[in-house]
């Protein structure tokens, strides 16, 4: 029998209002151990992590931790004991510089116990650049995108020195490449060892990372095992409580006319340098097309969605839709063509947070609803009532506040907000994210039938395995430019990795 | 559960607590907790009060309702609004100002079942547009003026920069204001006696000297000119003052704050003023540089409000207690056996407020012997007294077609009363 | 100790102590109670209205109805000749008092609620509100124009005002608090050059062409009509409030308040006319501000160019205390209505009382923390 391990948290429960998050749940974790935490989305991981996080506080149980009763009363508490978190939904503070969000309540103390603010920066670089992310720590933190903003997390959770770090949907908003640094860290600090509790969606970083798992379904504790001991299959089935046939089904769909067609489209940095985001881009979207945009992070695939959404103010787009020409400046512009945009920062860009979850579902149809400036609640909810099924949105009722809702329910509901628009042209950027296996499939089956209907849809993720399994044509993106085009055989997640590296240079 | 259960005793415990710290108030016989007597020295009768026993409301004049308006109209209206819908009987309302006894006016008329008819309105003031114009409608039933001291302060300029000495305390009078008589002017009540204070009748003894130099620079700083009253003090210097083209006045407008008059002060004394004016906000903060101006040798006339010390050339004003002391005695003239009160004051942390309360106690409790009756034989001494007539016609000067709009009234009354 | 627990099944349904659980934490099974709790601005105008029952005085009678209970100096509820006599607060006339006093806070509420629903703050209503005052007095009383015209006038100017908000902070992007308080500042200033800086009334100053009696129109619109109990003032608040009620849940521009205030960009990617909006916002709210003047002018007699000084501070307690969020995004248009009638109803308890201005102060800064403690300790939880 091995010691006694790190972290013991013992009949956890937590009530919010009506809703039980979680009940009675068990959990433990070992010294110098990776174990993930999954189920499906609302089960109640981020709840029993923040509770161990100090977030927020647990109605019953106790926890131990490092041999020690812990009496959590706020995030100080844990981090005094050694405990340190990335929260699912970020939580820096935006108008701040990335070395101050690094050490923010662990400031380096000068002679006078002054902040010293040279050690401050030279710390904050040094961190960033161990995570491969050389960049300006001076600069806000709302300058950058998510995935940077994660990687700053990360950076602030390392300076901590944590006996024991909790990691909620890291990798979500990362892409492949900087998922793989990620993980060499998460080792090396295993190594260290540190204790790591790893919650995903993904199944592949499982089996990748952790050596025990731990599923939640309903907020109940369902099993712990090797993970090892454990196939996929039986994962997925302690998780959703069913089996799933396939992830990815299959479809065999004949394309249309040309839908939209978008030529040398161009945007401009809006920071004074004269740097092309989206370099001369051109592509063709058949009806009944799903195109995926692949490239790395800022190679321009999610820029041109936005130009084609109308969502720069600085830039507009004119493109050819369903044979005519049109220009696109503002996103009710795009609306009114029936474009629609799913963004990949459901926080900042995708919800009001604090608005219902009916209301947000809603918000870009109320024009749609009716020719009078009323808004008439029993359509309202008549029009989102089989999207929530569909989706299988885990709400207590429609009229909640959206951010009372798990992230991946979040994500839902964001999508819900699109779907209800009954676009033509769907510009899907990370529609999954976040979103537990099942649930993924369902969303799939979903892409397969609006293809079917005749639409169009850009897709872009960061799950290699969904690009080249969902996509009909691949297109990746490298500085702003589209280099290479993927089709049938070609396309393989290899080939896309390749492209996305390299540019023109790489050859199928 | 327990929090929630916590929030409400919060909350009832804190309307209790308010309530009955409030309450207890009136109860112990005197309206509100500021009825001490302050004798802040400025006015003349407060000074010579004797003993500083607390005034009270006499047996028999009971303050049913007594509430701090802060001199606003708006305010008044809303608590008179309280003391109707609480006091069966309130025979006399005295507002501190003309918009405090015009609003509390509105509210009995208002409430629309005609007890504006039943209660003597008094108010404060007397200026044209306001008190006189409420009075000549109708709504006030007595109103007070309020004399600016303006042209007497014109007339105290002339002879100290002519070289003579002038009294350095002058109290002013009032006039008291009715239907009656508020087409002549109303009627003159010149200030009472005190040791120490001379009348402005002093400022017209012997003709005015003649001024040698070309010119003479008199700077005039005002505490607010947002205060209609003020705005009047500053348009009587300089009607006063365009009778004497050798004076050229400089006026400033302190906004209603300490600092910026004390610079007011500063500046006059560095640009070389002959003279300085000035009406100040407050007493201690404007000590400093009146006494820094007489040490410079420029004489300081200070108005209606003092200052800390003895060290000026001439003062001017003390109308508030007077005023105050002739409402009182209005009132124990027009209730000998009795009456109940609506006292809605200014202010109660600024002087005029304070002066003008304490000047009310001391009328009602003025002694039969002095009161004076209504009695005729009093009227035409007073018309006797030589006043300013120019300077107070100005100001209580009736429009043009006075005599129309008081035919006017009838008509408006009875579509109030509906 | 197991480490590695064999899985276990979830309960397949939701099982009966689990659902009776539920139902504990949502609170109590009694609908009334539950109503009460899950209303957290109408029990506390309950506790008002209850507590002012049990201490206004009663006619006559100095002191709080209970303290005179149980010291035994209060009179029979009926006295000798059967007549009522209840504490004042179970009589009819305090509560149009009270509907009537907060009309003009309650107008400028109104508009004050859209705005800080879209994240912004006026600054300007109390300004604004002198303006109007002053415009409808010039109007009607000066000019002699009809009532309808100076109606109009007041209102015009009102929403001139707020027009010009919405367009500084939208279009500019001048920050709501810096573009209003410039407009405070305007606007009190074009009050003055309208009036000479004197109140504009019957029989005032003679710069002016004056006439000589106070409009009938303004008196009859501060006089008791519909049964004694309502004015037309007091009508107009209601029926604004009402409209507006109805605008902010049931319009799209009412939705789009909450969505602008709530993520200003996510809103503007789902479609939403973010600038039109607040301009919107900002135009009903000097509008709004425009009627309180008019009504201030009624119930005056008269224009003061002073009018509605620190109004503004008021009207967003009322705002703050009815429970709708500064942050913006988050609260209701009935919320303000509530937030206005505790404010209102205490006042009106301290005022019968005739309790001391500087407790009256105090009680108000209490209740508007022990409100925002409980909006905010619904949110959190
Ligand atoms: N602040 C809150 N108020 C009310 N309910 C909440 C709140 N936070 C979480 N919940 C509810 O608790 C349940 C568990 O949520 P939790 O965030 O722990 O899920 P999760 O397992 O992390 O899901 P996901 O994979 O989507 O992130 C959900 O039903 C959610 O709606
Ligand atoms: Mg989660």
């Amino acid at each position: 029998m091995s010691q006694a391990p790190l972290l013991q948290m013992r009949q956890i429960d937590k009530w919010f209002g009506g809703v039980h998050a979680v009940s009675h749940v068990d959990f433990d974790v070992r010294a110098g151990e990776i174990h993930a935490l999954i189920g499906e989305n609302g089960a109640g991981k981020s709840t029993l992590v923040r509770i161990l996080s100090g977030a927020i506080q647990a109605d019953a149980g106790e926890i131990v931790f490092d041999g020690r009763k812990l009496h959590m009363r706020g995030p100080k508490d844990a981090e005094a004991a050694g405990i340190a978190m990335i929260h699912q939904e970020l939580s820096l503070c935006p108008n701040m510089s990335v070395a101050e969000n690094i050490f923010l309540g662990s400031e380096p103390l000068g002679p006078m116990r002054t902040v010293s603010w040279r050690r401050l920066r030279a710390d904050a670089e040094s961190y960033l650049r161990h995570l491969d992310t050389p960049i300006d720590v001076t600069r806000a933190v709302e300058e950058y995108g998510i995935a940077t903003q994660q990687m700053v997390e990360v950076a602030k959770v390392l300076s901590r020195n944590a006996k024991l770090i909790v990691m909620d949907e890291p990798t979500s908003a990362l892409t492949d490449t900087e998922a793989q640094r990620l993980f060499e860290i998460i080792r090396a600090l295993k190594a260290e060892g540190v204790a790591i509790v790893y919650i995903s969606h993904k199944m592949e970083e499982i089996y990748e990372l952790a050596d025990r798992v731990t599923v939640m379904r309903d907020s109940h504790w369902i099993g712990t095992a090797e993970a090892s001991d454990l196939a996929p299959g039986q994962l997925i089935e302690w998780m959703v409580g069913r089996k799933i046939e396939t992830l990815f089904p299959k479809r065999s769909v004949e394309l249309g006319e040309e839908l939209l067609r978008v030529e040398d489209a161009v945007l401009r940095a809006n920071d004074g340098t004269d740097r092309l985001l989206v370099d001369h881009a051109s592509l063709s979207l058949r009806a009944g097309e799903i195109l995926g945009l692949g490239g790395l992070r800022g190679a321009g695939n999610s820029e041109l969605l936005g130009l084609l959404f109308g969502q720069f103010s600085h830039a507009d787009v004119e493109v050819c839709l369903r044979g005519e020409r049109v220009r696109i400046g503002r996103p009710s512009d795009a609306l009114a063509q029936r474009i629609a945009l799913l963004t990949n920062d459901r926080k900042t860009t995708g919800l009001v947070l604090s608005m219902s979850v009916l209301h947000n579902m809603t918000l870009a149809s109320l024009k749609r609803m009716g020719p009078t400036p009323l808004v008439v609640p029993r359509e309202e909810v008549r029009a989102a009532l089989p999207l929530r099924q569909r989706l299988s949105v885990k709400t207590a009722s429609l009229d909640i506040e959206v951010s009372a809702l798990s992230g991946g329910n979040q994500q839902k509901v964001a999508l819900a907000k699109w779907l209800m628009t009954e676009p033509d042209v769907l510009l899907l950027d990370e529609p999954t994210r976040g979103i537990d296996v099942g649930a993924k499939a369902e969303i799939y089956e979903l892409m397969n039938e609006l293809a079917s209907q005749g639409k169009g849809i850009l897709l872009i993720t960061s799950e290699l395995p969904e690009l080249v399994e969902m996509s009909d044509r691949i297109l990746v993106f490298h500085r702003g430019r589209i280099t290479k085009e993927l089709r049938g055989e070609e396309m393989t997640q290899q080939n896309v990795m390749a492209a996305a590296m390299s540019g023109a240079s790489s050859h199928a | 559960m327990s929090t929630r259960g916590m929030i409400t005793v919060a909350m009832a415990f804190a309307m209790v607590a308010a309530v009955l710290a409030g309450c207890s108030a009136p109860e112990r016989g005197d309206a509100g907790g500021t009825q001490t007597v302050v004798s802040t020295g400025a006015g003349p009768a407060g000074t010579d009060a004797g003993a500083p026993e607390a005034l009270a409301y006499p047996e028999g004049y009971e303050c049913v309702f007594n509430a701090d308006c802060g001199w606003q109209q708006e305010a008044a209206t809303k608590e008179m609004n309280s003391a109707l819908s609480t006091q069966p009987e309130i025979h006399v309302v005295f507002g501190h100002n003309d918009p405090s006894a015009y609003g509390a006016y509105l509210a009995a008329q208002q409430e629309g079942e005609g007890r504006e008819e039943q209660i003597k309105f008094i108010g404060i003031d007397g200026l044209a547009h306001e008190g006189i114009n409420y009075v000549r409608q109708g709504s006030l039933d007595v109103t007070f003026y309020y004399p600016s001291g303006g042209p007497e302060a014109i007339k105290a300029a002339v002879r100290i920069l002519g070289g003579e000495k002038v009294a350095q305390n002058i109290a002013l009078g009032t006039k008291l204001i009715t239907a009656e008589n508020v087409d002549s002017g109303g009627e003159e009540m010149p200030p009472d006696e005190m040791p120490g204070w001379e009348t402005a009748d002093v400022l017209d003894e012997g003709d005015l000297p003649q001024l040698s130099g070309d010119q003479y620079l008199i700077g005039m700083s005002q505490c607010n000119l947002a205060e209609p009253w003020r705005k009047q003090m500053d348009a009587d210097i300089a009607a006063a003052a365009a009778d004497h083209p050798e004076l050229k006045v400089l006026f400033k407008d302190a906004q209603g704050k300490a600092e910026t008059q004390q610079a007011h002060v500063r500046e006059f004394i560095d640009q070389g003023v002959d003279l300085i004016i000035i009406s100040p906000l407050e007493a201690q903060p404007l000590t400093e540089p009146v006494e820094e101006a007489m040490k410079e040798g420029i004489p300081v006339i200070v108005l209606d409000r003092k200052i800390a010390s003895d060290n000026y050339t001439c003062y001017i004003g003390g109308a508030n207690v007077k005023m105050g002391r002739e409402a009182g005695k209005w009132v124990r003239r027009q209730f000998p056996e009795g009456c109940k009160i609506v006292e809605l004051t200014g202010l109660m942390t600024s002087t005029p407020a304070q002066e003008r309360h304490e000047g009310f106690l001391l009328g009602l409790n003025t002694p039969d012997s002095e009161l004076g009756t209504e009695a005729p034989a009093v009227e035409p001494a007073e018309p006797e007294a030589p006043a300013e007539p120019t300077e107070d016609d100005a100001a209580v000067e009736p429009d043009a077609n006075a005599a129309a709009t008081l035919t006017e009234e009838a008509p408006a009354e009875e579509a109030a009363t509906e | 100790m197991p480490e590695d627990r064999e899985p276990q099944e979830a309960p397949e349904t939701v099982d009966g102590a689990e659902m009776e659980e539920a139902a504990r934490r949502l609170g109590p099974r009694n609908p009334v109670l539950r109503f009460l709790s899950q209303n957290r601005g109408v029990t506390a105008l309950l506790a008002v209205v209850i507590l002012g029952a049990l201490f206004t005085p009663q006619r006559g009678v100095n002191g709080p109805y209970l303290v005179n209970v149980i010291t035994g100096h209060a009179e029979p509820l009926r006295d000798s000749d059967g007549a009522w006599n209840p504490p004042r607060f179970l009589t009819t006339k305090i509560h149009s008092d009270v509907l009537y006093e907060y009309a003009e806070y309650g107008l400028l509420a109104v508009g004050m609620t859209l705005v800080i629903l879209t994240a912004g703050i006026d600054l300007s209503v109390g300004s604004v509100l002198g303006i109007a005052a002053v415009t409808f007095a010039y109007l009607l009383i000066a000019r002699g124009t009809p009532p309808a015209v100076a109606i109009a006038g007041a209102a015009g100017m009102g929403t001139l005002c707020g027009l010009i908000n919405g367009f500084l902070v939208s279009k500019l992007h001048l920050q709501p608090f810096v573009a209003t308080l410039a407009m405070m500042v305007a606007a009190r200033g074009g009050a003055k050059v309208i009036s000479g800086g004197y109140k504009i009334q019957a029989g005032g100053a003679d710069w002016y062409w004056v006439q000589g009696d106070l409009p009938e129109f303004m008196t009859w619109m501060v006089s008791p009509s519909y049964g004694g109990f309502l004015r037309p003032v007091t009508l107009l608040f209601i029926v604004s409030l009402l409209v507006m009620v109805v605008v902010v849940k049931y319009t799209r521009f009412g939705r789009y308040l909450y969505a602008v205030g709530g993520n200003e960009e996510a809103a503007r990617l789902s479609g939403v006319p973010v600038t039109g909006t607040k301009i919107l916002a900002y135009s009903l709210c000097g509008f709004f501000a425009g009627l309180a003047g008019f009504c201030n002018a009624c119930r005056t007699g008269l224009g003061n160019p002073e009018a509605g000084t620190t109004f503004e501070l008021d009207a967003i307690a009322a705002v703050v205390i009815g429970g709708t969020s500064l942050a913006g995004g988050r609260g209701a248009m009935i919320l303000t209505l509530l937030g206005a009638l505790i404010v209102g109803y205490i006042d009106k308890a301290l005022s019968v009382n005739n309790v001391d201005v500087a407790y009256r102060l105090l009680a108000k800064g209490l209740i508007i923390v022990i409100a925002v403690v409980i909006q905010s300790r619904r949110r959190t939880n």
